[in-house]
């Protein structure tokens, strides 16, 4: 079963074409990196998935289910909204600039979601919360406020917040590229164990070690097409397409 | 324990410190204040302590009065020139003490001041509710004009602005006339008869629709971040609203709505037009009864007191939404 499939995906801002047929399918406990030069439609891709973005053609697939077959916009799928929210809370999302909610504490920040959204119990919830700060290092940070954290402590807690609403894949949007230099590694880290668990993920990443080591499968994005699909050594170590070189030799040889 | 109620000395220690001259102040009050109200004479005991002139202006009744913390005076026709000068009031007694006609100016003052200040408590009592409240239903309905401005849905963005247009674009007196004077005539079921409750409904739609742009204008300022992560995680529109965005305008709106509150205190005085008998009111009604001018001084000086105390507030509260920052 695959996680997510796109046919042909497209977005249009007005005349501008921002992603041209992008397709791609991504399996079950796959970990995929986005790479590409920026402006090339990576981050406008990944949030076409959960649909912060609508797109203008194409289909979407969540778990095999038909979401979205679009045609000059109009969805030609019959699908309740219910159905809908219910595939899109597969996914959780982290941003580059994290977007807690600055006004609540970091374990009321986890908390919210489950609570307001999926009706959770609070006692059974507040237990989840604090796993999921354990499991990202933050335990002792359960009643600071957001602004009082550093930038790589403030992605952490934005992880353990998308993973306390359980979903089945998990998207970074530059997850690391806000942070100071010596804040990227503990993210990274937290990211890595969540791969070696077994979730699904798709990273929009300019860390190219990070992509080399974690990922399944590493995309390559430009212009608003996906150019080159395949396994890091191949893609880093032989690229088949020349533009592919070219970022790569741009990135790696600095 | 002993840390416990050491920090309590402490925190109390602090308060008085940081209050020192508001302290004294109200303990000088207090001590003026309770022999003068421990001893309230009654009218009998005040009549029989004056001297036989004013005994005798008593018999042949001229008017007196008599007030509830225990001053009588009369009233006596003098020099009929201008209205301020029909009458001049003698203090006859006050706090069981018989005074005679004084001319002293401090005294004077003094028992005035005395004699007007349940009236003018009162007066300021009806204006520190009709804001409070007229402010409070504002700022209520002012959020559902600020969401329905802002709404995709055009026919309801286009009610909220004209209410808006026409509330801001038009002076409040207008308003309050129309309300109270135009309604009742144009439809009859529709008169108003409480003149507070008038006075209410015509200053919380005018503050509404201030309230609305400044709630528009901190809704529009929370970031764009904040609604994607709410999407992200699946939050509606007003669980978003609800949860995340309004709680996060609270300080920003503090600022501002202390500045309407403000306003709307002093506006308050308006109201005279519908004879609601609020502190600007009575202040007025003082005037023309006893032709004392000081009456103002002592007015303005109760309306400073109550921004002074309100703007406090609003710091406090600033403070307390900021501990996030």
């Amino acid at each position: 079963m695959s996680m997510i499939r796109t046919e042909n995906l497209c977005k249009d801002f007005g005349d501008l074409k921002v992603l041209k047929n992008c397709s791609l399918t991504i399996e079950q406990g796959e970990v995929v990196c986005l790479i590409g030069p920026s402006g090339a439609g990576k981050s406008t891709y990944l949030r076409s998935l959960n649909h912060l973005e609508t797109i203008t053609e194409g289909k979407l697939w969540v778990e095999d289910k038909l979401l979205d077959d679009r045609v000059n916009g109009v969805n030609q799928v019959k699908i309740t909204p219910q159905e809908r929210q219910a595939a899109l809370l597969e996914m959780g999302m982290v941003f580059q600039r994290f977007n807690l909610f600055p006004h609540l504490t970091v374990l009321e920040n986890i908390m919210l979601a489950p609570i307001t959204v999926k009706k959770r119990d609070k006692a059974e919830t507040e237990q989840l919360a604090r796993e999921l700060l354990a499991k990202v290092g933050l335990h002792e940070k359960a009643d600071v406020y957001p602004g009082k954290l550093s930038g790589g402590q403030q992605q952490r807690v934005a992880i353990a917040r998308a993973l306390a609403m359980q979903p089945k894949m998990m998207l970074f949007d530059e997850p690391t590229s806000a942070l100071d230099p010596e804040l990227v590694g503990e993210v990274l880290q937290v990211m890595k164990n969540l791969a070696a668990d077994g979730m699904t993920m798709i990273v929009v990443t300019h860390e190219m070690g990070f992509a080399k080591e974690v990922s399944d499968r590493v995309v390559f994005m430009y212009d608003g097409a996906i150019l080159e699909v395949d396994t890091p050594e191949k893609l880093f170590t032989n690229p088949s397409n020349e533009r592919t070189r070219t970022f790569l030799h741009s990135v790696l040889n600095v | 324990m002993n840390l416990v109620t050491k920090e309590k000395n402490n925190s109390f220690l602090k308060f008085v410190k940081r209050h020192r001259v508001l302290l004294i102040v109200l303990a000088v009050l207090i001590a003026v204040c309770i022999p003068l109200v421990l001893t309230v004479p009654s009218e009998t005991d005040l009549k029989g302590a004056v001297s036989q002139e004013f005994q005798q202006l008593e018999a042949r009744k001229e008017s007196y009065t008599f007030n509830s913390i225990g001053i009588m005076s009369a009233y006596k026709a003098q020099k009929q020139i201008s209205a301020a000068d029909v009458r001049q009031v003698t203090i006859l007694g006050v706090a069981g003490q018989a005074i005679d006609t004084t001319d002293n100016t401090f005294t004077t003052f003094f028992v005035n001041f005395v004699s007007w200040l349940p009236s003018l408590l009162d007066g300021a009592w009806i204006t520190i509710s009709l804001t409070i409240s007229s402010v409070a239903a504002g700022v209520i309905m002012s959020v559902f004009i600020a969401l329905g401005k802002m709404s995709k849905f055009k026919p309801l963005s286009m009610i909220c602005r004209a209410y808006v247009f026409f509330f801001r674009g038009t002076p409040l007196l207008m308003q309050l006339y129309f309300l109270w004077f135009g309604l009742p005539l144009l439809f009859p079921s529709l008169t108003i008869s409480d003149r507070f409750v008038a006075a209410f409904i015509a200053f919380s739609l005018n503050s509404a629709a201030y309230c609305a742009e400044n709630i528009r204008a901190a809704i529009e300022s929370i970031d764009k971040g904040q609604f994607e992560a709410a999407k992200a995680l699946g939050f509606t529109y007003g669980q978003t609203m609800r949860k995340i965005v309004i709680p996060q305008t609270y300080r920003r709106l503090i600022p501002p709505i202390a500045n309407e509150f403000i306003m709307v205190l002093k506006d308050a005085s308006l109201t005279s037009i519908i004879a609601l008998q609020d502190l600007s009111k009575i202040t007025n009604s003082i005037l023309t009864s006893t032709g004392e001018v000081s009456v103002y001084i002592v007015s303005m000086v109760i309306y400073l007191i109550i921004t002074a105390v309100f703007s406090k507030v609003f710091t406090v509260l600033e403070k307390k939404f900021s501990i996030y920052e």
